[in-house]
C-alpha cells in the first residue's frame, strides 16, 4: 500500500469549514467508487452495482453531515491544542533564550517592569486627576474654574491666569457662586534672616476651605474676616498666605517674642506683593517674606 | 447462517475496526471490504455507520488519519492507530472475549 508520509502536511485542505466537507465527500466517493469497480469487476451492471453500493451504505446524506460535525469538533479542539502547544514552545524558547544571556534577560525585566510600573503610574494620576472628582470636594459638579476670554485685535485669546482686582470684583458684585476663591502657588521664601526657608506656598480666600468637606488636623482655618488686611488701602495687593507646614507648626523662635498668636501652630499669614511696601509695625504682617518686599 | 444486525452488538464496531486497524494503515473502503471478507460476509455492516465510527474514533484520538494514494492511485484517507487506540484494542478485547465467554457459558448449560 503506498502511504506517504507527511502529505497530510502539504495537503491541508480540510482546514475550514468547506476544506471538511470536501475532505467528506472526497472519501465517500473514493469508497464508491471503489465499491462500484468491485461489484462491476465481479460482472454486476453498472445500473444494479450502483444501487447494491447505496444500499451497503446507508442513508448517504445523512452520513456526510454526521461526519463532516464529528470532523469540525475535532478540528476545533486540534486547533486549540495546536495553539496552546505553539505558545508552550514559544514560552519555552523565550525561557531558554533568557536563561542563556541572564543580563539581557534582567535588562529586558527591567525594562518592561519599569514600562509596566510606568504606565500604571499614569493610570493612577489620569484615573484620579481626570475620571475621578477631587476627593473632598464637596460639590464636584457644580465646582468650576473661571477663564476669561479676550479679544484682542480680532484674535481670542484664553487666559487662564487674571488679577486679583477682577477676583474681588466678581465677588463682589455676582450672586451666581457659593463660595469663589483665587488659588496660586509658588516657592517663596518664608521666614527671616537666618531661619528662611524655601517653601511651597498656596494662596487663597476663606471660600477654599468651604468647597472641601475637610477639617485641619491641627489649628483652625482662617476666616473671611482675615481674608482682607486691615489695612484696606493695601487690600488689592494683599494676597493670604495659608502655612499648615510643620516649619510654622514647630515652636517658632522668629516669631513668638514679637507676636503672641505666634503659638498657635498653624495660622494664616500674610504676605505681602512685592509692589506693596512693608513696615515691621503693620500688625497683619505676622511674618515677612524676605524677598518680595523691597526694603525702605 | 442469517446476517447478524450490528445495531444490536453495542460498542461492536469499534472493535472490529481497531482490529483491522492494527494489522496497518487503511482506508475506510479496505476497512468494510476487510472486516466483510474475514466473517465470511456474516456481519452486514452499514458502511454510513463504518465511517462515522472511524471519524468519532478519529476526533477520540484513538486513530489519526492521512491522505495518501490508494492502489488504483487514488487519493484515498488512510486511518491508523494511535497508541492511544492501541490500549483500547487491548480493553475491549479483553472485555468482549470475557463477556462472549460467559454468554457462551450460559448457553451451553442443558
Amino acid at each position: 500500500m503506498t502511504r506517504l508520509p507527511g502529505l497530510k502536511r502539504i495537503l491541508r485542505i480540510e482546514r475550514d469549514r468547506a476544506g471538511v466537507e470536501r475532505a467528506v465527500d472526497d472519501e465517500l466517493q473514493f469508497h464508491f467508487d471503489m465499491t462500484m469497480r468491485e461489484l462491476m469487476s465481479s460482472g454486476l451492471p453498472a445500473e444494479e452495482a450502483r444501487a447494491e453500493a447505496t444500499r451497503r451504505f446507508g442513508d448517504v446524506q445523512r452520513t456526510r453531515e454526521r461526519l463532516a460535525t464529528i470532523d469540525r469538533s475535532r478540528l476545533g479542539r486540534e486547533r486549540r491544542n495546536e495553539w496552546w502547544n505553539a505558545f508552550a514552545q514559544d514560552l519555552r524558547y523565550a525561557i531558554r533564550g533568557l536563561r542563556l544571556k541572564p543580563s539581557f534577560a534582567i535588562a529586558v525585566i527591567l525594562t518592561l517592569g519599569l514600562g509596566i510600573g510606568a504606565n500604571a503610574t499614569m493610570f493612577g494620576i489620569v484615573d484620579r486627576l481626570l475620571f475621578r472628582p477631587p476627593t473632598f470636594l464637596t460639590a464636584p459638579d457644580r465646582a468650576a474654574r473661571l477663564y476669561f476670554l479676550r479679544t484682542f485685535r480680532g484674535k481670542e485669546d484664553v487666559q487662564s491666569y487674571t488679577g486679583y482686582r477682577r477676583y474681588l470684583d466678581l465677588k463682589e458684585m455676582t450672586t451666581s457662586f457659593d463660595a469663589m476663591t483665587p488659588f496660586y502657588s509658588n516657592d517663596v521664601a518664608v521666614g527671616s534672616g537666618e531661619t528662611t526657608k524655601e517653601m511651597k506656598v498656596g494662596f487663597g480666600a476663606a471660600d477654599l476651605w468651604k468647597m472641601f468637606a475637610v477639617r485641619p488636623v491641627i489649628g483652625r482655618f482662617f476666616t473671611a474676616s482675615e481674608d482682607v488686611p486691615p489695612n484696606k488701602r493695601s487690600s488689592a495687593d494683599a494676597k493670604m498666605l495659608w502655612a499648615h507646614s510643620s516649619t510654622s507648626a514647630r515652636p517658632s523662635t522668629r516669631s513668638s517674642a514679637s507676636h503672641p498668636r505666634a503659638s498657635t501652630p498653624s495660622r494664616p499669614i500674610r504676605s505681602l506683593h512685592s509692589s506693596q511696601r512693608v513696615r515691621r509695625r503693620q500688625p497683619w504682617a505676622h511674618q515677612e517674606i524676605p524677598g518680595t518686599a523691597p526694603t525702605t | 447462517m442469517a446476517a447478524v444486525d450490528l445495531d444490536l452488538l453495542q460498542g461492536t464496531l469499534d472493535l472490529l475496526i481497531l482490529k483491522t486497524l492494527n494489522w496497518g494503515p487503511r482506508h475506510g473502503y479496505a476497512v468494510a471490504s476487510w472486516i466483510r471478507e474475514t466473517t465470511d460476509q456474516r456481519l452486514q455492516i452499514e458502511e454510513g455507520a463504518l465511517y462515522t465510527a472511524l471519524h468519532r474514533m478519529e476526533k477520540r484520538g484513538w486513530l489519526e488519519s492521512e491522505w495518501g494514494l490508494s492502489e488504483n492511485n487514488r487519493r484515498a484517507k488512510y486511518y491508523q492507530l494511535t497508541s492511544a487506540g492501541r490500549k483500547q484494542l487491548r480493553a475491549k478485547t479483553a472485555v468482549w472475549t470475557d463477556y462472549a465467554a460467559a454468554v457462551f457459558k450460559v448457553l451451553q448449560t442443558s
